[in-house]
């Protein structure tokens, strides 16, 4: 009789064993990225673009490259000034307005701190200014806000979801940009706007990487940071768990300076 | 009986042994149980699907196996591992049992233990042949099995949608209200967790873990099949070369007695070499007695020529045959008979 291979009787011992070891493989933690010895540190990054963020805004100055520290500073001012809710649509065609634009845009593309610095004037921009739909009005505001949001994140969303300074300012403003884009969509008393629900929905998609092939690393910290949010989206597409979430996350974030 | 020459087996090289393919069978069983135990994380990484489910696979593949070990089977010598190949072949086909009872069993909660008693009435109630059916599947088996991969799918399905329940549906016309809270609005029936079902905090990669799961269910089935097929063959070998042993012809002659597509059914796999040659001594006496008495039945006297009917059937079948010629004393027993 023909023996059998020992080789083959010890591979398959080998694999019999593989068969029980695999189950034990332990999932992958989503854990926020840590902090290096000699990375530049800001403390609490969150609070800059919370309500009370202002107070802490002059912190980064300091911080900030040298090249942009005017320009930062300048627009840092100017929107300390800010009050009486302008409308954002108005606000961004003013000179204060345009500069604004142009710095937060500068800063996004440098360092870590100068991108945490434009989200922080954005944040300051989306609570001082007008943008809401409201009953009757268009949904121009808040499409031009999403889509500083936007820029930001396309930007710096691939690199901050393994960036402990940004990683958490990377949700929130993921976050903020669902909830603004949701709220375009919802429009005023008189019809939805489709297209902007569509537009925010392919973004938040790509960004998230729920499109058939695995989770980028934001979504899958969007995923567990915001279940809901991203469950709905994922699941019929629509954005209202990122209003949702914002609502509990930002509360005076609602276009209207939390009037 | 000189001109008879018996099939020996194939000597090709490049033909396959019995024994390699039990080898082929059992590592395509532990390679399902690889991919069964394996599924793929939202980021791309993979993860096990935990220790529960193959437990529970475990312990609900030891019921049909001890039921027939321990002989309530048909089967009345109970087939022992005589060699290692035999041994880790025993040891593939109870691990590739409990890899699928494991891969359709959901993975945790209460739900699993109804399941898993469900599985343990199917795997071990006695087919039709006697055999127990989780040694034998049936058609019935392969129905509840496929039943509850889906059912394990679909759960899987509605956890990587963030939809924690079986089944979830609108109630007519209260989800069209707005003002109606959502709470009210859907219905929820057979909540889950997801740590109850092995979900990983990310979320699944649905479509590649159903891949992974269901090739590692073909793996287990197709190995546990192939090993059933090859196993009988490696036992036929071991009787082939016990008969083999003895001087040409009388191998040649007992194998005549003995055809080989009745060995298992005659009870000579699993026996030892002692045990075998026993038996085969056994076997063919029994049947040699058997033919002298069945050719004895044709020299009792002529066939009556003149019948009708029934009779007549019967003449028309046994007419044309005609029993050896016997040796003297032999053939005067039979005229005294007469």
């Amino acid at each position: 009789m023909r023996q059998a291979n020992p080789i083959g009787m010890g591979l398959v011992a080998l694999l019999l064993g593989g068969a029980l070891a695999v189950r034990g493989i332990a999932p992958r933690a989503i854990a926020a990225p840590e902090q290096q010895g000699d990375e530049v540190a800001v403390a609490e990054p969150m609070q800059l673009l919370r309500a009370g963020g202002t107070e802490r805004v002059a912190e980064l100055e300091a911080l900030v490259a040298v090249e942009l520290r005017n320009e930062f500073e300048t627009t840092r001012l100017d929107l300390i000034e800010l009050d009486g809710c302008p409308t954002l649509t108005d606000w961004l065609r003013s000179r204060r307005g345009l500069a604004f634009e142009q710095t937060a845009a500068a800063l996004s593309r440098d360092s870590r701190v100068d991108a945490l610095a434009s989200l922080s004037l954005l944040f300051h921009v989306a609570r001082s200014t007008s943008w809401s739909p409201g009953m009757f009005g268009s949904s121009e505001g808040a499409e031009r806000l999403a889509g500083l949001f936007r820029r930001w994140l396309e930007d710096r969303a691939e690199e901050a979801a393994e960036d402990p300074l940004l990683y958490e300012p990377a949700l929130a403003a993921a976050l903020v940009y669902g909830h603004v884009m949701h709220l375009a969509f919802e429009g005023n008393l008189f019809g939805d706007s489709t297209a902007s629900r569509d537009r925010g929905r392919a973004f938040l998609r790509r960004l998230a990487g729920t499109e058939g092939g695995p989770r980028t690393r934001l979504g899958i910290a969007l995923g567990a940071r915001y279940p809901g949010a991203l469950a709905r989206l994922e699941r019929d597409g629509s954005l209202a768990g990122f209003t949702e979430e914002c609502e509990l996350v930002f509360p005076k974030l609602d276009g209207e300076c939390g009037e | 009986m000189s001109e008879l020459v018996l099939a020996k087996p194939d000597e090709d090289a490049g033909e396959r042994s019995a024994s390699d393919q039990v080898l082929f069978a059992c590592a395509m069983i532990a390679l399902g149980g690889i991919l069964l135990g394996l599924q793929r994380q939202a980021d791309g990484s993979f993860c096990g699907t935990g220790w529960a489910s193959l437990a529970m696979g475990a312990a609900i593949a030891l019921v049909p196996t001890v039921l027939s070990l321990a002989g309530l089977s048909a089967d009345a010598s109970p087939i022992l591992p005589r060699t290692w190949l035999a041994s880790i072949s025993a040891v593939c086909g109870y691990a590739g049992l409990a890899f699928v009872a494991s891969g359709v069993l959901l993975p945790g909660g209460p739900w699993m233990f109804a399941e898993a008693v469900v599985l343990l009435l199917v795997l071990s109630r006695r087919g039709r042949e006697g055999e127990i059916a989780g040694l034998r599947v049936s058609r019935g088996t392969v129905v509840w099995l496929a039943l509850f991969l889906l059912f394990r799918l679909w759960i899987t399905y509605q956890g990587v949608r963030h939809e924690w329940a079986a089944v979830t549906f609108d109630v007519p016309l209260l989800s069209r209200l707005p003002w109606i809270p959502v709470e009210l609005a859907r219905v929820s029936l057979g909540d889950f967790t997801a740590a109850e079902f092995g979900i990983p905090e990310q979320g699944l990669a649905f479509a590649h873990t159903v891949a992974l799961w269901t090739s590692g269910l073909a793996l287990v089935a197709g190995g546990l099949w192939w090993r059933h097929r090859a196993g009988i063959e490696v036992e036929n070998d071991r009787v082939h070369d016990t008969i083999q042993r003895l001087p040409g012809q009388l191998a040649t002659m007992v194998e005549l007695i003995l055809p080989e597509d009745e060995w298992r059914e005659l009870g000579l796999h699993g026996l030892s070499e002692r045990q075998r040659k026993k038996r085969v001594v056994s076997l063919t006496k029994e049947r040699v007695l058997r033919q002298i008495e069945f050719n004895r039945a044709f020299r009792i006297g002529p066939l009556p020529t003149e019948v009708t009917g029934f009779a007549r059937e019967i003449h028309q079948v046994i007419e044309g045959y005609a029993p050896p010629a016997l040796p003297e004393p032999e053939l005067r027993e039979t005229e005294e008979l007469r």
